[in-house]
């Protein structure tokens, strides 16, 4: 039996070890994000009219450093209306799934809220007005704000109270409900972020994603028992209710979003994984008619995690859940904080890597975007691109550099190509610095921000290597987590780790330019010294020749290169190249003629837009040609062939 | 002179008169093989237009891939970021590679406009199988061909249309339903079910080519009939004598061919990537065979058509000579004519 003191310090000595703090959502001691927001949550679901009705507390605590007396919220789900800035700009340039030229009524959603109060100011319903920061477009309503009778001082918190209620759409651009499955993502008036100086709370445009401050959630979720719900942050409780319905409890720390995804259709798989930082439980949601992923979805989950722990920081969370999403829904591929939506087919066979694909990149956002909380407004690439970087080393480095997305018998596709060809369908319409509406279309938003991040960043590795490539990703991760860094302090972070204050030069023109990049060899030429005489022998050069390689640069981006030039006597000379003149060329007086040249010879520069006319070889080979040709021939032997069933 | 039916004024002598519909298969197989010249100069001229759509696509690879080491990338294993690359290096230049190549395939439909008369002429035994018969005789049918091209892409592409619309609406509603392989197998099923009234369809306007050209083929006591609206009823009473055996025939024959094709498909998937010479043969080798399941349907048409053919062939009216009254009296007592 303790004697009282015993009792009484025994408390204290917990706190003091850190065994009282120790937080059930992440494995972290401390808190680790400055928390700025702490949403309570009430929300019942009604699975038949796809509605929520729910109340939220959100206590703001004004770290601004200024009296604040309005705020900004997100109506994220008003962006599914016709007359909202996504809607018009998914009609004109397209949007995930496609562009959207029909809006029946289950496209229709929304979020209304019926009440706000303050703590302290009484009801501000009347208070609320819809602003439109970006485009003007007053019918938008995802973005509202809310004037206080008396600002907020520094350092205090002010606490809302909201009612609100959600209508979800058919399934469209990630949200929404497709047959008995509900999505919950961006369901909650979200408080803007102040962020350099002022609020950042954009609308909603059909390329834009998602911005919000660190905090805390406590949610609860009502639905019937037969559903099953996987959400953000962890379970804390289950409640039976009296109508038969459950309401199951969630919370999360040091997130800036909270999603729910529900399915009666769910099959519960649970694994660990024993991260730096300590245990995390994988948490898989997969629908019955794709069981049989299951191991697929939680061997990448392991092994990306596995990746990302050691090149780049530890995962702190206690708690991974993975949805998978109801088949033909727009609903795949989505990242929230410790929750992902990945994607997959009963046809998917094992030798294309779908989904590995997304699930590695979904899993990725947990570090570019979860905790390094860029603007994805403002700076998609540093989310997109960096994720979409990441991406390509950890399938090659699991997968193989050549097969990580397809590896068939005859055929073979890697995730770095594909970035690169994603980037090749538009390189040089916008910057990756351009603000994600601002595109010229979607096409170009996703080519520049996933493909060219992607292959900029790869291409970076030919000046600075691809280890201290990783190694400025770590420091950037670890310095920068749980914060909202900008472009400019990634791209300090690079120079500082390699040493190179030299890369602005190339981050002009591949961030923020559109040069494209493309070196050919214009020509390749060996000529008798004494040309003027016949030649004695078969040996042309037997006297000596004059062999001269030129090459060009076709496009505008200078970027140094190496040369490699080989002999017929089998000698090889590279040579450097600094690409700042529009052509160069290298002469050799030698006994030898050349047989081939090569602009980079290891095949660093993946930024190069043309990759046929980097070399040149002097004796041709059709192999290649009569190849395809014979495809081409018999596919149009087959077309004519079923042409002439009509006859 | 007795009347003459179509059946008796035919001249069949190259048929194998089917009086069993289970020979109808081995006689149109027969009929194929006989008369291979005609299976043979349809291959030729498939392939030979092809050839020539490539050629266009060959020069510019070899402008693109000849001299350049990343053609690598295509001699193994393809790699198929390199393909997308250099498909659209090939679209940077103004050919219209695409066009030009679907113009040929298109030739090749128009060929066939010609062609398949002739080659029912010949399974018939009323023409010698030889290219220039087959152009001399398809050309005299080409207009009628191509109406009944027409009538066939009217009827069948208006049944097929709705049929279609059908089959979308309820799939879109059983996808509220079903996921996946569940839906898939519906769709499966839906899809085999319209597939299998174009392939009536499809069977149907054969057999009204047949008797086209059957009614057209100038013989004695018969009037060469070029409506070729009055060959649809007609045909479609072929079917009475035994539907499913004739459907099924046409689809099993259908089936091999292709079988035929994924066979050769299969083959050359199993090649070593850089086996060009051989992959072009059994690409060349599955084409005829499919092809040849083609005619031989054709073949078995037309053995169908003996089977059946009298009880559908119009009959013409028999030539009956007046009455002569005797011009002189048969018996002495009778009176003599005025």
């Amino acid at each position: 039996m303790l004697r009282t003191w015993h009792s009484a310090a025994l408390p204290l000595l917990c706190i003091a070890s850190g065994l009282w703090a120790q937080s059930a959502a992440t494995n972290s001691a401390k808190p680790l994000s400055d928390r700025i927001v702490a949403y309570t949550i009430d929300a019942k679901i009604d699975v038949n009219k796809k509605t929520v009705d729910a109340t939220e507390t959100l206590a703001y605590r004004n770290a601004t450093g200024q009296p604040q007396d309005t705020f900004p919220f997100h109506l994220y789900l008003n962006a599914f209306r016709p007359e909202s800035t996504f809607s018009l700009e998914a009609h004109e340039g397209g949007t995930r799934g496609g562009g959207e030229n029909k809006y029946p009524p289950e496209k229709i959603g929304g979020i209304t809220v019926q009440q706000l109060t303050v703590d302290g100011m009484g009801d501000l319903t009347s208070a609320m007005q819809f602003t439109a920061p970006d485009d003007g477009n007053m019918q938008d309503h995802t973005v509202m704000q809310v004037k206080l009778p008396r600002a907020i001082a520094p350092g205090e918190t002010v606490t809302f109270h909201l009612k609100f209620h959600d209508k979800f759409p058919v399934s469209i651009a990630r949200n929404g409900y497709k047959r008995d499955f509900i999505m919950g993502g961006q369901w909650f008036p979200k408080v803007g972020v102040w962020w350099q100086g002022a609020w950042n709370c954009h609308q909603y445009h059909a390329s834009t994603e998602f911005f919000a401050d660190f905090g805390t959630f406590d949610v609860k979720l009502n639905a019937p028992k037969r559903y099953i719900i996987g959400a953000s942050g962890i379970p804390t409780g289950v409640e039976d209710q009296s109508d038969g319905t459950q309401t199951r409890s969630f919370h999360g720390e040091d997130i800036h979003d909270f999603a729910w995804a529900a399915s009666p259709n769910f099959v519960i798989a649970d694994d660990t994984y024993n991260s730096s930082m300590g245990p995390v439980k994988l948490h898989a949601l997969v629908l019955k008619s794709h069981v049989d992923q299951t191991q697929r979805y939680l061997s990448i989950l392991k092994n990306t995690m596995q990746k990302f722990d050691e090149w780049y920081g530890p995962f702190p969370y206690t708690q991974m859940t993975l949805i998978d999403p109801e088949p033909g829904s727009e609903i795949y591929g989505m990242e929230y904080p410790t929750l992902i939506t990945a994607g997959t087919s009963w046809l998917d066979p094992a030798w294309v890597l779908g989904n590995e694909v997304v699930t590695e990149h979904e899993f990725g956002h947990q570090y570019w975007y979860g905790m390094v909380a860029t603007n994805e407004f403002e700076d998609a690439w540093l989310d997109e691109g960096i994720n979409s970087y990441t991406e390509t080393k950890v399938l090659a480095s699991l997968y193989g550099p050549r097969t990580s997305v397809i590896n068939g018998r005859t055929v073979a596709f890697s995730d770095l190509e594909e970035q690169r060809t994603m980037y090749l369908g538009n390189p040089d319409f916008d910057p990756m610095t351009r603000f994600a509406w601002k595109f010229v279309n979607s096409s170009s938003y996703a080519g520049v921000t996933y493909g060219k991040t992607a292959t900029v960043l790869t291409t970076l590795e030919a000046l600075i290597g691809e280890d201290t490539m990783r190694k400025a990703l770590h420091v950037y991760f670890m310095r920068y987590r749980f914060t909202h860094p900008t472009g400019t302090d990634f791209l300090n972070t690079i120079k500082e780790v390699s040493g190179r204050p030299d890369l602005d030069g190339y981050f002009a023109q591949a961030v923020s330019g559109t040069a494209v990049l493309d070196y050919a060899i214009q020509d390749v030429a060996s000529n008798p010294v004494t040309w003027w005489e016949p030649p004695k022998g078969k040996n042309e050069c037997s006297n000596g020749c004059r062999d001269t390689v030129t090459v060009h640069r076709k496009g505008d981006l200078i970027f140094p290169v190496i040369v490699e030039i080989r002999f017929d006597d089998g000698s090889k000379v590279r040579e450097f190249w600094d690409g700042r003149d529009r052509w160069t060329r290298f002469t050799y007086l030698k006994n030898a003629k050349v047989i081939s040249a090569e602009v980079d010879p290891d095949h660093l520069v993946w930024q190069d837009k043309d990759f046929f006319n980097n070399s040149y070889v002097v004796a041709g080979n059709h192999a290649a040609t009569h190849k395809l040709a014979n495809y081409w021939l018999f596919f149009h032997q087959l077309i004519a062939q079923g042409l002439a069933w009509l006859v | 002179m007795a009347g003459l039916t179509g059946g008796d004024a035919m001249n069949h002598e190259n048929h194998i008169v089917g009086t069993k519909p289970g020979s109808i298969l081995t006689g149109g197989f027969v009929l194929m093989c006989r008369n291979w010249r005609c299976l043979t100069w349809t291959f030729f001229i498939n392939l030979v237009l092809a050839a020539i759509a490539t050629l266009p696509y060959v020069a510019q690879l070899s402008a693109l891939l000849d001299h350049s080491l990343a053609a690598k990338s295509f001699t193994g294993r393809l790699d198929l970021g390199a393909y997308i690359e250099m498909v659209g290096h090939l679209g940077e230049r103004p050919s219209g590679l695409w066009n030009s190549a679907l113009s040929l395939d298109i030739l090749f439909a128009v060929v066939l406009f010609v062609f398949t008369p002739a080659i029912l002429s010949i399974f018939l035994g009323d023409e010698v199988a030889s290219l220039g018969n087959m152009f001399r005789v398809g050309l005299r049918f080409f207009w009628r061909m191509v109406r009944i091209t027409l009538l066939f892409a009217l009827i069948a592409g208006i049944t097929l249309a709705v049929l279609g619309a059908v089959r979308t609406g309820l799939l879109n509603k059983l996808d509220d339903i079903y996921v996946e392989r569940a839906w898939f197998t519906w769709a499966l099923i839906t899809a085999l079910i319209v597939g299998a009234v174009a392939v009536f369809f499809r069977l149907w306007f054969d057999l009204a080519e047949l008797l086209t050209v059957e009614r057209g083929t100038y013989r004695i006591g018969r009037i060469e009939d070029r409506a070729v609206r009055r060959t649809l009823g007609p045909a479609l009473k072929l079917f009475r004598i035994g539907f499913l055996r004739l459907y099924l025939s046409f689809i099993f024959v259908g089936a091999l061919g292709a079988a035929g094709l994924l066979l050769a498909l299969m083959l050359w998937h199993a090649l070593p990537p850089g086996s060009t010479f051989l992959a072009f043969v059994f690409a060349q080798i599955g084409l005829f065979l499919l092809l040849a399941s083609r005619f031989w349907q054709r073949g078995l048409e037309v053995a169908w058509f003996d089977y059946a053919g009298a009880v559908v062939t119009p009959q013409v009216a028999p030539i009956v000579a007046p009455e002569i009254p005797p011009s002189y009296p048969e018996a002495p007592s009778d009176p003599l004519p005025a």
